[in-house]
Formats: structure tokens, C-alpha cells, sequence
């Protein structure tokens, strides 16, 4: 899926700004706190002992840029990379990731960088990609130096921060940085999936793509 | 991706347990999941989708060495009471793969430097990009190359599964841009819709006339069709309705993909199906999904995923053990798995219950080539229907150009498929040299194969199963020989309320805002 972007019409005729769509997927080991982050983002909320989000394909959530709305479709894992069997269907079209690691276990760093390797490797090229060490609130426990994760982080070209989804910390902010630094318009968002498909919808008879919903 | 560890064990205990990531499987494994079952989803490869599977270039290169692991069993495991029956089937799995390359890793080293010169120029003209072995193997992860191609009809009884059960937000389709035929040495393009029909110059008008009247009758007289064709075929009903031989040509072998034999109501079922799920996403009735048709199954196993559902692939899957007329549990590794209910994939399941009937198979061609088949203003995604001929099964030719992310920009990815005959070469012989070339040959318009490859599917189906009675076990046919997956759906549906008789298969899921959360009383703000 590539950008979808459009102008929203106010009902006096005067233009809200750009509105861009972005699938964004999360990557890493189980229990490292992806689904945390995420309800951290879109909720509000953090649960000590969160279960599993059943149900859910993705959620979404929007944050405004200076003239322009972004708006991200969260996929979670759905716990499908608990044995290694995450489908590749998973990564499709995807504009951005999120490969998160706990800072208190150094073998969930390693598995990152593997995740980080994996979309290099099967995503698109132009995928935005940021590294995030949550369970921040636990620093004291900390396993992997900052130094570290961030020297690796800068040779990859990722974006990085340290995130805590119990305190908030760096939650937002690296949403945020994920959405300033990906493309806002049609033409260099484009680049990454080789075209736009269309999404079925009930009703869907025209030419238009069923997932273009600037609201 | 390979780990060397498994750092984790199974949990032991479930409603179903699905072995094999097919198609059949995922639908019942996420139709499980989603009214709440317990469902371990479990398959012997490290890739999703079986004999249904797509793959890029450099995986697809190396298929023909990818051979099922031996299977050894640890019987100090079984009690007396139980009995084992190792899954070691290797009947159903793919048959000799050859590979062929048209093209060297080398530009062609030109002797006579005048003659050079102008073929380069004729070059640039017809193929605007040369490609060499290496630059083909570079781009191998823009491939993707299914083994059993499908397209669906946008009212077929697959989209509506898709969408009914809000699977079709996974993914993104494409529309195919035109349905063509083979007739009289040359390709045509089929009229689908109204104004296809009239604006096609290779009718008369009168014969438009004709064409529309003929599918506006359609629904008319089904009784008196039903009547007086319930035995004649297709052919026979068109030929009596007076259509001349063109009309016949398209209506028989591409609007309702019929052969001579085809009975009247099949035909007639068909003509409709297409009529109907014409305009609905598209130009044509056809859509293809892209990535791919390899991505499907991972869908469904997506939806069960997100519904709770345990996935693991590459995993070593022994046998299943029979304790008292029915199945409790499956050896995975050292662990002993329970169920209540196994959904096994023909291609694992035990020799025990296999007929001896003949095997068939189906005969595939995959070919990367330069142009499109026939010219055209944008890049078409184009289904050809080729007729049967002389003693050649009727082929399915499917064009991929790169907007369908199955091979890079340049490039076309074809599939043929038909049922076999013989071998895949020589059943798809005639149809590939009446469409591409081996020879850059400037005056030939063909387009040219810079890589081919030959395999075949084997297609199997319930009268290969013999179940003996045993009532939790339940076994999905493997690829079949149509165009889409409505069998597939109507074999899953029918597995599925055999296991669970009282509950619906498939209901919608709920969209993201559907979803209630715990301490949801207040709108969440737009983060700033």
C-alpha cells in the first residue's frame, strides 16, 4: 500500500491541509512490550499484565504535522512471531516499522537486529525504520547500553529511542519522529510498493481505492 | 528466517489442531479460531501456503532440492492403547522442477561492429531494457512466483467470502485488465462488458445484437433449458440459438472457460458467473491479488492469528496417534500434542487413508519475458483463455505485468497452467510457441523468454480419501485445476460445520473502532 493522501474539503470550501495514511508494523521478540506501546500511543493505557490483543487486525491513530494529518494503521504481530512463523503478507506495503527490544534483555537486542536484517531485506526500500528500547521505567535493571543500541541504530540508518509504555516516555515522540520522517506526498511514497492495489469493500464499484477514507 | 534454537515448547492442549498451510487449512483454521476455539496451526515447511505457495526468484531456483525430511519416531513414547501413523506422504508434493535460462551473464560479444550498431538501435525500440542473468537474480526478492496461480471472480464465492468476513482489508487486489482468446492463429480480445461488445470491430453489428439478446435470455427460459439440454452440452445450446462462430468461440471457451464436452447447464452457470461479477471492481469479472496468489492463505492465517490462534512453522511433525477409534493427540517434535479435532492437509496426511486412484496432476510453465504478449497502451494484467487443440488440454494463461508486485519493473511473470496430459513441456508446447520466442529475432513481434520453467502440481481431491470412520479427523484436498478458489471455500465451509454443525463459518470481524476496550468510557484524544 502506498500513501493516500488527499485534501480535506471543509464544508465552506477552504482546504484542513494534507491528510497521508501509512501502514505501520511492529517487529520483535514476544513480550518485549509491542502491544504495550501501541495502547500506549492509541489508548492512553497501560496494563502491568496485558493479555494478548484479540480481535484487533490493526488500530489506528492520527497525529497532526503543521499542516498535514498523518494518520498510522498499527499492525501488531498477533503473536505470530512467537515460534518464527510471522507471514511475509505482514510486511506488505508497509511505510514504516517499529523493531522493538527490552533494554533489561540483551538476547531481545540481538533478535532486533535480525528483525531489522528481515525487513532490509523483505520490505519495501524505502520502509522507515525505528528502533525502539522499551521498559525504560527499568533502567535500573538494564542490560543494553544506550551507546550500543544507538551506534548500531546510527550505522543502519534507523531512527532510535529509548521508550517506556508504563511511564509514556518517548512514546509519542517516536511516533512523531517516524511520521516526520516519512514521505508526505504521492510521488516519493510511491516508490516503495511498486503501485497501488485496491482494497474490496461491499459497494465498492468505482474506480477510486476502497482504503482512500480522508476523514 | 532460521534460528538454530527453539527456545520454546508447544503448549499441549487444544480444539483443533491444523497441520499444513494450504488454503483449504487457513480458511477452517481462522473460521475455528474466530468463533473462539483453541486452534494450533502447525506446518513440516518454513514458508506459509504449501502446493499454494508463491516465491521469489532466487527460492524458486532452488525448489527442486527442498525434499520433505525423513521422519523418525521414538515409539518408547506410545502406550499400549495408542496407535501411530506416521504423516510421511510423499505423493503430494511437487514433481521435478527444471530450469531453463535464455539469456547469459554476459552481453553478447558482437563480432561485426557495423551490424551491431543497428541491431542496437532496433533493440532500444522493441525492449527498452536489456537483462542480463545477474540483473534478473539481483531483483529476485521483487519476484513473486506462485505455483498455483488463481484469479477470482469480484463476485465469486471467495471475494465474498473475503469480504463478508472482513479478510479483504489484509490485502490489495488488482483488476485483470482484459480477458483475451486464441482464434484462428491469433490472439483477440474477448468483448466482456456492454460497451466492450460494441466497441469490438471484429463483430458485426448484427452479431452485437445477437450477443446481447443472448445474455439478456439467459435467465429467461432456464426451465425449458433445464429440459431439453439437461444432457447436451454447452456447444450444442449455442449452436442451436443460431450465434454465429465467432460468438460461439468467446461465449464456449473464454466467457464460460468451457470445452466442447461441457454440459449445458455447467456452460450456462459459468456464462453467468462471469456476467455477473462483471463491473462490479473492474473492467473484466477477474481480480488477482497482489504479491501474488501465495499471500491468500496468509490471510486467513492472519484473521486466526489475530483471533488467538498458536502458529508455528518448520516444525517436525511425526504422526498422529489413535487411542480408541479417534484421534488424541499429534507427535511435534518430542511433545505429544491433544485435540479434540486434527484438519490435516492431503499432501501430510497418513498412506492409511489414501486411495490408490490414479494420480493427476497438473502441468505448469512459469516464464519471465520482456513484453506483453499483445501491445498495449499501459501495462495490462491479462488472463488468456486458450482453447483446447487437437490432442492439447485447454490452457490457462495468466500475464503479470510488475504493478501486480510479482516481478520487477521491464519485466513480465506468465503462468500457464492445464491439466496434464503427458508432461508439462509437451502439454504447454504449442501454446508457448504460438506466444513468445527464444530468439531476439527483430521481425518477430513476439515477446521473449529470457527464463523459463516447467513443474507440475499434483491436484487431488476427495475421492483420494478414504476416512474409515474416524470422525475428528479431517483432511483438505490439496490445489485444484480452476480458475479460482470457490471449491476450496465450499470444501473448507463443508469441513467446517462438520466439526462445529451449530456455529457460523466466518462472521464478520469487527473493524478496529468496533473493538472494546477495557476502561474505554472516554474518546482517546489525538495524540500531539
Amino acid at each position: 500500500m502506498s500513501t493516500r493522501s488527499g485534501q480535506a474539503q471543509r464544508p465552506n470550501g477552504s482546504t484542513q491541509g494534507k491528510i497521508c495514511q501509512f501502514k505501520l508494523v511492529l517487529l520483535g521478540e514476544s513480550a518485549v512490550g509491542k502491544s504495550s506501546l501501541v495502547l500506549r500511543f492509541v489508548k492512553g493505557q497501560f496494563h502491568e499484565y496485558q493479555e494478548s490483543t484479540i480481535g484487533a487486525a490493526f488500530l489506528t491513530q492520527t497525529i497532526c504535522l503543521d499542516d498535514t494529518t498523518v494518520k498510522f494503521e498499527i499492525w501488531d504481530t498477533a503473536g505470530q512471531e512467537r515460534y518464527h512463523s510471522l507471514a511475509p503478507m505482514y510486511y506488505r506495503g508497509a511505510q514504516a516499522a517499529i523493531v522493538v527490544y527490552d533494554i533489561t534483555n540483551q538476547d531481545t537486542f540481538g533478535r532486533a537486529k535480525t528483525w531489522v536484517k528481515e525487513l532490509q531485506r523483505q520490505a519495501s526500500p524505502t520502509i522507515v525504520i525505528a528502533l525502539a528500547g522499551n521498559k525504560q521505567d527499568l533502567a535500573n535493571k538494564r542490560m543494553v547500553e544506550f551507546e550500543e543500541a544507538q551506534t548500531y541504530a546510527e550505522e543502519n540508518g534507523l531512527l532510535f529511542m529509548e521508550t517506556s509504555a508504563k511511564t509514556a516516555m518517548n512514546v509519542n515522540d517516536i511516533f512523531q519522529a517516524i511520521a516526520k520522517k516519512l514521505p508526505k506526498n504521492e510521488q516519493t511514497a510511491g516508490q516503495g510498493s511498486s503501485g497501488q492495489g485496491r482494497r474490496l469493500a461491499e459497494n465498492d464499484t468505482g474506480a477510486k481505492a476502497a482504503g482512500n477514507c480522508c476523514k | 528466517m532460521h534460528f538454530e534454537i527453539m527456545d520454546y515448547e508447544l503448549p499441549t492442549n487444544f480444539d483443533v489442531v491444523v497441520v499444513g498451510t494450504g488454503i483449504i487449512e487457513s480458511i477452517i483454521s481462522a473460521a475455528a479460531s474466530r468463533i473462539g476455539k483453541t486452534v494450533l496451526h502447525v506446518d513440516s515447511n518454513n514458508f506459509y501456503g504449501g502446493l499454494s505457495s508463491s516465491f521469489n526468484l532466487e527460492s524458486f531456483l532452488k525448489l527442486n532440492i527442498e525434499k520433505r525430511k525423513s521422519i523418525c519416531m521414538e515409539h518408547s513414547s506410545l502406550n499400549d492403547t495408542e496407535t501411530f501413523f506416521p504423516i510421511n506422504n510423499s505423493d503430494f508434493t511437487l514433481d521435478e522442477v527444471t530450469h531453463q535460462w535464455n539469456i547469459t551473464n554476459k552481453n553478447k560479444n558482437y563480432s561485426d561492429e557495423e551490424n551491431s550498431a543497428q541491431e542496437d538501435i532496433i533493440a532500444k525500440e522493441i525492449c527498452a531494457k536489456k537483462w542480463l542473468k545477474d540483473d534478473l537474480l539481483k531483483e529476485s526478492r521483487k519476484f513473486n512466483i506462485d505455483l498455483t496461480p488463481k484469479v477470482q471472480y469480484a463476485r465469486g464465492d471467495f471475494i465474498e467470502l473475503l469480504i463478508s468476513s472482513n479478510i479483504a482489508r489484509y490485502s490489495e487486489y488488482r483488476s485483470i485488465t482484459r480477458v483475451l482468446t486464441w482464434f484462428n492463429n491469433t490472439l483477440e480480445v474477448v468483448p466482456c462488458s456492454r460497451s466492450d461488445i460494441f466497441a469490438n470491430n471484429k463483430i458485426s453489428i448484427i452479431e452485437k445484437r445477437i450477443l446481447m439478446k443472448f445474455f439478456t435470455s439467459l435467465d429467461d427460459n432456464e426451465d425449458l433449458i433445464i429440459k431439453d439440454y439437461a444432457s447436451k452440452t454447452y456447444k450444442c445450446f449455442l449452436t442451436d440459438k443460431k450465434l454465429s462462430k465467432n460468438l460461439i468461440h468467446y461465449i464456449l471457451y473464454a466467457i464460460s472457460n468451457s470445452t466442447d464436452s461441457t454440459l449445458c447447464l455447467e456452460g450456462i452457470g459459468n456464462t453467468k458467473k462471469f456476467l455477473k461479477s462483471l463491473g462490479r471492481f473492474g473492467k473484466t469479472p477477474f481480480l488477482y491479488s497482489m504479491f501474488g496468489s501465495g499471500d491468500l492463505p496468509q490471510e486467513f492465517c492472519r484473521l486466526s492469528a489475530v483471533f488467538g490462534s498458536v502458529f508455528a512453522l518448520d516444525q517436525p511433525i511425526h504422526g498422529l496417534i489413535l487411542e480408541e477409534n479417534s484421534f488424541k493427540s499429534i507427535l511435534i517434535g518430542k511433545q505429544k500434542i491433544k485435540a479434540k479435532n486434527f484438519v490435516l492437509g492431503l499432501n501430510l496426511t497418513p498412506d492409511f487413508f489414501l486411495n490408490k486412484v490414479k494420480k493427476k496432476f497438473i502441468s505448469r510453465g512459469v516464464f519471465i519475458t520482456n513484453k506483453s504478449i499483445m501491445d498495449s497502451d499501459n501495462e495490462p494484467l491479462t488472463l488468456l483463455l486458450y482453447p483446447a487443440e487437437n490432442d492439447k488440454n485447454p490452457c490457462t494463461v495468466l500475464e503479470l505485468p510488475w504493478l501486480s508486485s510479482c516481478c520487477p519493473k521491464d519485466t513480465y511473470l506468465v503462468h500457464i497452467s492445464c491439466n496434464q496430459i503427458n508432461n508439462p513441456e509437451d502439454d504447454l508446447k504449442h501454446c508457448v510457441k504460438n506466444l513468445f520466442t527464444l530468439n531476439e529475432d527483430f521481425k518477430a513481434f513476439k515477446p521473449l523468454i529470457f527464463y523459463s520453467s516447467y513443474f507440475s502440481i499434483p491436484t487431488n481431491s476427495d475421492e483420494n480419501v478414504n476416512l474409515h470412520d474416524f470422525n475428528n479427523l479431517f483432511i483438505c484436498p490439496g490445489p485444484d485445476s480452476e480458475l479460482d478458489f470457490v471449491t476450496a471455500v465450499s470444501k473448507a465451509k463443508e469441513l467446517f460445520l462438520k466439526m462445529y454443525p451449530d456455529d457460523e463459518f466466518l462472521p464478520r470481524a469487527p473493524d478496529p473502532e468496533e473493538i472494546k476496550w477495557d476502561g474505554d468510557e472516554e474518546p482517546s484524544d489525538i495524540a500531539q
